[in-house]
């Protein structure tokens, strides 16, 4: 996938994510595309990719629906990082490979949140969130799961968990 | 070598962002030229989405609610019973304020704030994220937005301009965790002031200055004036009080009488920072007798 693309794709799942997706939200709670697609592009494309998809969407998040900046930049950044050390122990054919990848970024994105907003003196006690957050957490699984079984077969030409191949 | 090259680019990126997001704390009071023009590039987009996103969701709507509509008529024709009471008590109201604006005039009473010039704007864009609720509008520093405009729309309080672009602007919501709004009861005596801050679940949450003031269930409450936002827009009705029996304080939550949930139009009041009428200058117009007629219209 060239750079250009990756860019494009930011930009676009920004678009996408501040306006029609706000229809999907269940329960005020809207699933985190950021997190699934940084997470998909740091398994299954390259290193690059993933890193620049993962900050210019943080950037874009920042800028124009964030009150700090550079809170949501690091925090992809960062989720980028440890998955693409994780996949570099985990099979990525598994099935439990994207639902793991997912939540662990999802709550890592929340934890880090709550930490720099503590350190910024604008945090919200986690207890308020909770059911938002275990929403976010299995909306953004189910997602990514369906999108990494997806992406999964293109990229390999066989389906996730298809130990026969 | 290249590993100690990547480590030291690693902490100089660490150390940028951090300066940045200090010198973003609070919102900026000027955002960059390439935000501004980024924001204006995308604003079309965004404003076309959306107005898509309204229209599936105004049509959907109906079908979604069809089975709340029974007990939704049965509260309406309740409302409907009040609000007659009210229009009664409102109309002798409105004969007494009538009389008072005449009088006002008639004694060439200075007014300290007064908002004209409201702009009309849509939402284009709303948070993407759980922790905070803000959203963006299309109209910016070209229209006449300023930093900590206050936004409302037909119902009442929206929130804050926090950041301004060239014609795009980012609002904190009034139910936003962060917000806070100071606040007084809707009524002719006994207007106990207070103030408001947000929750995670569209919904505010309040104390009252006066250990002694009576709150009911039901009440209705207004800007006070103080802080940012002008004096007398509606916010919302009381729906739970709790006394704090720690701080010896009401507790007050409140069910906003905007529907974040479906906020397509906005209107914005530019902020004016409030300046002091100079005290000699306000009483040469205003003879003794007045004050006295003023308080006691009240």
């Amino acid at each position: 996938m060239k750079t250009r693309y990756v860019i494009l794709l930011a930009f676009i799942n920004f678009i996408f994510s501040s306006t029609i997706f706000q229809l999907l939200r269940i329960n005020g709670t809207l699933f985190n595309t950021c997190i699934i697609i940084s997470v998909i592009l740091a398994a299954l494309s390259t290193k690059e990719n993933a890193i620049v998809f993962a900050l210019i969407s943080g950037a874009l998040q920042d800028v124009f629906l964030g009150r700090i900046l550079g809170v949501n930049f690091i925090l992809y950044g960062l989720i980028v990082y440890i998955t693409i050390r994780l996949v570099e122990v985990m099979f990525k054919g598994n099935f439990i490979t994207p639902i793991f990848l997912v939540v662990l970024s999802t709550f890592i994105y929340h934890f880090g949140f709550y930490i720099m907003m503590f350190f910024l003196q604008s945090t919200i006690p986690l207890a308020l969130l909770y059911s938002k957050i275990m929403t976010e957490v299995l909306i953004n699984s189910i997602i990514g799961f369906f999108i990494y079984a997806h992406t999964f077969k293109k990229v390999h030409g066989y389906k996730l968990g298809d130990f026969n191949a | 070598m290249e590993n100690r090259y990547k480590k030291i680019v690693l902490v100089l990126i660490t150390f940028v962002l951090l300066i940045l997001m200090f010198i973003s704390f609070g919102g900026r009071e000027r955002i960059t030229f390439i935000e501004s023009k980024l924001g204006s590039l995308m604003l079309p987009i965004q404003k076309t989405l959306t107005s898509i996103g309204n229209f599936v969701d105004e049509k959907t709507e109906p079908i979604l609610n069809v089975l709340n509509y029974k007990s939704l008529n049965e509260n309406l024709s309740k409302e409907n019973e009040m609000l007659k009471e009210q229009v009664v008590t409102l109309t002798m109201n409105q004969k007494e304020l009538t009389e008072l604006k005449d009088l006002k005039l008639a004694l060439r009473y200075v007014e300290r704030m007064d908002s004209e010039g409201y702009i009309s704007c849509n939402v284009i864009a709303k948070d993407m994220g759980n922790w905070f609720n803000m959203f963006t509008i299309d109209a910016g520093s070209i229209q006449g937005v300023t930093k900590n405009s206050t936004v409302i729309n037909g119902k009442g309080l929206v929130g804050l301009v926090y950041e301004v672009g060239e014609n795009w602007s980012k609002v904190i919501s009034i139910i936003d965790q962060k917000s806070s709004v100071g606040f007084e009861m809707l009524r002719v005596d006994n207007d106990f002031d207070g103030i408001l801050s947000g929750t995670t679940n569209y919904e505010l949450i309040g104390e009252l200055f006066d250990p002694k003031a009576t709150v009911t269930v039901g009440d209705y409450i207004v800007t006070s004036g103080l802080g940012m936002y002008p004096k007398g827009i509606m916010i919302g009705q009381v729906y739970e009080v709790d006394m704090d029996k720690d701080l010896i304080l009401n507790k007050i939550k409140v069910t906003p009488v905007v529907d974040f949930k479906k906020i397509n139009k906005v209107m914005v009041i530019p902020y004016v920072e409030k300046q002091d009428i100079p005290i000699e200058e306000n009483t040469e117009q205003i003879p003794e007798s007045s004050t006295e007629d003023d308080q006691g219209g009240e």
